[in-house]
């Protein structure tokens, strides 16, 4: 039974044909091409294909893309801009070598950019605690939670900075 | 795990009585946030046909969390949704912190808790806690409403108490006692190999009396053991009316591993699990009554100032 479906990704709108057994991860690389959304292990238990559903977190290789209609989906396509260039976790993640295989790396971006929105200074601790769900296959998590406080620090000076001006 | 899913025709119902309707003509299944449906589907464990989904339910997303009317969750709320909520955190702790537990976290943004609840999947920890929270599921079906308690709701993995076409609509855990507490915690383990021993979750619920000295009340409850999670009343019986100690607990705590059995035939593996259930239980049932005792409300006391003076 195909349907005519509308997803609202990283602020634009697409109108797709998908079939109701069709997963979220499945529609954004094959119908949407954007394929920095990764496939892994496909039961929710890696975070290779975390995406953002309405802010929050989400494994879109076993969300239905019929529940995800309509909601605002953003992928790690939509953290750079063409203005700016790479956003400042990303280049965080470039300045530490954060990525080895890069497998993982757009779950981390997407779960690291969620946590930083809701708590703009967290600890150490507290990254660990995010991005617990994300699997690095390669075991570089330090790095990676290296890059993820380096830019809540960059983060803090544009802040500061922008207040002062 | 296969990656493509088999078709199947899918529903999206505005109603209640709808979705009953639906499932009774084309023998679907409910689908909420499909966070342990979706893999057994990619696994090919389940071939549903049809899918009805309940997340167009005007109702179902109702969430009420209050210390003296108790805790309301629709079955399209998501388990997330309780973790900013002040009341759900001091008054329903057990499973306010099995929530913060879910591993992997994003599940807490996709699943639902009485979804999670009805999955009936023996190593899942929402049902603990909401047992050791004395909670209830309220149905509606082809006869009318009911409302199943938690401890009745388990009849084997993956097997629950609904009816063919009820629908879950939501769970209700009662106002927890005036001195009361909850705990529920876990100790993880991945399993590797054949012989690695699983994890294991403990909740309890507390509650003293007026004078906050003797335990009145307790509810102590493990999972990830056997099928589903499990009561033990011969323990709860040994902490009533009792001061608390730690030696009471962990008398409490050896109690509940008379009546455990072991589930292999490894005995390395049961003397770890064992021990680590051992602890686990004394940790939280300590836990639970340290929170009980602990417990301040500003605003309780206040009435009850009030009333005396009257």
């Amino acid at each position: 039974m195909k349907t005519i479906a509308t997803f609202h990704v990283n602020g634009q709108e697409y109108d797709t044909v998908i079939e109701p057994h069709m997963v979220l991860a499945d529609i954004l690389r094959d119908n949407l091409n954007l394929t920095g959304t990764k496939r892994a292990c496909s039961g929710g238990n890696c975070g290779a294909c975390t995406v953002l559903v309405n802010g929050r977190p989400t494994c879109s290789c076993i969300t239905l893309g019929m529940l995800a209609r309509d909601k605002d989906i953003e992928t790690v396509e939509g953290l750079a801009s063409t203005k700016n260039g790479l956003s400042t976790l990303q280049t965080a993640f470039v300045q530490n070598n954060a990525a080895q295989c890069g497998f993982c790396t757009s779950g981390m971006l997407m779960t690291a950019e969620a946590l930083l929105r809701e708590n703009p200074q967290p600890t150490r601790q507290e990254v660990k605690i995010a991005i617990s769900g994300n699997i690095c296959r390669c075991t570089g998590y330090i790095k990676i939670v290296d890059a993820i406080m380096e830019a809540v620090s960059t983060l803090q000076t544009i802040n500061n900075h922008n207040e002062k001006a | 795990m296969g990656r493509v899913l088999l078709p199947f025709d899918y529903y999206e119902p505005q109603s209640i009585s709808d979705a009953i309707q639906l499932s009774r003509d084309s023998f679907g299944t409910y689908l909420a946030g499909g966070c342990t449906l979706v893999p057994a589907l990619r696994r090919r464990e389940r071939r549903d046909s049809c899918l009805i989904s309940i997340n167009k339910i005007e109702g179902l997303n109702e969430f009420y969390a209050h210390p003296k009317k108790g805790l309301t969750v629709g079955a399209r709320v998501h388990a997330a949704t309780l973790l900013p909520d002040i009341w759900a955190g001091k008054r329903f702790a057990a499973l306010h912190e099995a929530i913060e537990q879910l591993y992997p976290p994003h599940i807490g943004n996709m699943g639902s808790i009485v979804g999670n609840l009805c999955s009936a999947i023996p190593y899942y920890d929402l049902p603990t806690a909401a047992m050791a929270l004395n909670a209830e599921i309220h149905t509606t079906g082809l006869n009318g409403k009911r409302i199943i308690p938690l401890e009745s709701f388990y009849l084997d993995t993956s097997k629950n108490a609904l009816h063919d076409h009820e629908l879950a609509t939501h769970a209700f855990c009662p106002p927890p006692q005036p001195d009361s507490g909850s705990c529920f915690k876990k100790i993880y383990r991945s399993r590797r190999t054949t012989y690695d021993s699983h994890k294991i979750n403990a909740a309890a619920s507390i509650a003293f009396d007026q004078d906050r000295q003797k335990i009145q009340y307790a509810r102590i409850v493990l999972g990830s053991w056997y099928f589903r999670p499990h009561r033990y009343q011969k323990a709860e019986d040994l902490l009533k009316n009792q001061v608390p100690s730690f030696d009471l607990f962990t008398e409490a705590a050896s109690i509940v591993l008379e009546d455990l059995k072991p589930i292999t035939d490894m005995e390395w593996v049961e003397k770890t699990r064992f021990a680590q259930a051992k602890v686990l239980l004394r940790d939280t049932i300590a836990q639970a009554a340290s929170r009980a005792k602990s417990r301040q409300d500003p605003f309780e006391d206040a009435s009850q100032i009030i009333q005396n003076t009257k």
